[in-house]
């Protein structure tokens, strides 16, 4: 029963601290949140029997993409009058949205039915074993091209962060 | 580990996380925020693909969990790439200066 408890308060957390990286106006807050939003995300998936993705979630997501955030954020000096008017969206317009969004959840949740149960014990003993022996059986190819797709976003990202070397035809 | 959180629970928190994201792409016209709100998006598909791995008791969701890290990863490169690059061009990063696509 612990276990449900935790979920739930770490959903919270998530809410709370995600609704902060959208709201909040000054950027390099709003990055510490969104550090916040996915380290409660991992303790969810840590309650959820996957603490390979739990680790991968810390390491990859908190670890190396949200300091690229904040590296950008620093390299660009943004500071708090730059950052963080809202956009001239209409509020009636984003009511709309989210009240769409909830009926959306509500009529998906009726026409579901009751979902079958999930399956008893269905954690694996030793997660990270068998999330390595899926990936590197089943799932080689997709593993190997992925790697194939970081190099190519790793020389993307370089070609279009440089400072142009010719000038530009209509500048 | 038994005691198990109803599967609707986890779904609901991750349509959560979904429309904040959302909104937030929708209502901030800072290009760093609008890129945040986007992985919030991509960690709700996250949240679903674990919590339909422990449904039904396999680590495929959790392998594709995996592949979804990795495409938010390259997409976070390029995409902060693009943002020092429209800041070079323009002098900030607000959305309503990219407007060259605009008829």
């Amino acid at each position: 029963m612990v276990e449900v408890w935790f979920f739930y308060f770490f959903a919270a957390i998530a809410v709370v601290a995600s609704l902060g990286v959208i709201l909040l106006r000054n950027p390099v807050a709003a990055a510490m949140l969104l550090v916040v939003t996915l380290c409660a995300l991992a303790a969810e998936y840590v309650l959820l029997g996957a603490e390979f993705s739990a680790a991968i979630q810390v390491l990859v997501y908190a670890g190396a993409i949200v300091i690229l955030f904040t590296f950008v954020i620093m390299m660009l000096n943004l500071g708090q009058e730059e950052v963080g008017q809202l956009a001239g969206f209409s509020k009636w317009a984003l009511l709309l949205f989210m009240l769409g969004g909830a009926g959306v959840i509500l009529i998906q949740r009726l026409s579901m039915g009751a979902l079958p149960p999930g399956v008893p014990g269905g954690a694996a003993s030793d997660n990270t074993y068998e999330v390595g022996m899926a990936l590197f059986t089943k799932y080689l190819w997709p593993f190997e091209l992925a790697s194939l797709l970081i190099l190519l976003a790793l020389i993307a990202s370089v070609v279009i962060a440089r400072k142009p070397t010719f000038p530009s035809r209509d500048a | 580990m038994s005691a198990m959180v109803p599967i609707e629970h986890s779904l609901i928190l991750a349509f959560l996380l979904f429309f904040i994201g959302a909104a937030g792409v929708l209502i901030r016209r800072n290009l760093i925020t609008v890129l945040m709100s986007i992985e919030l998006m991509l960690n709700s598909a996250n949240l679903l693909f674990v919590a339909a791995s422990r449904q039904v008791g396999n680590v495929e969701g959790q392998v594709m969990m995996s592949f979804v890290i990795l495409i938010a990863a390259c997409e976070a490169a390029i995409g902060l790439a693009m943002v020092i690059a429209i800041f070079r061009r323009y002098g900030n990063i607000k959305t309503e200066f990219l407007r060259a696509l605009r008829g």
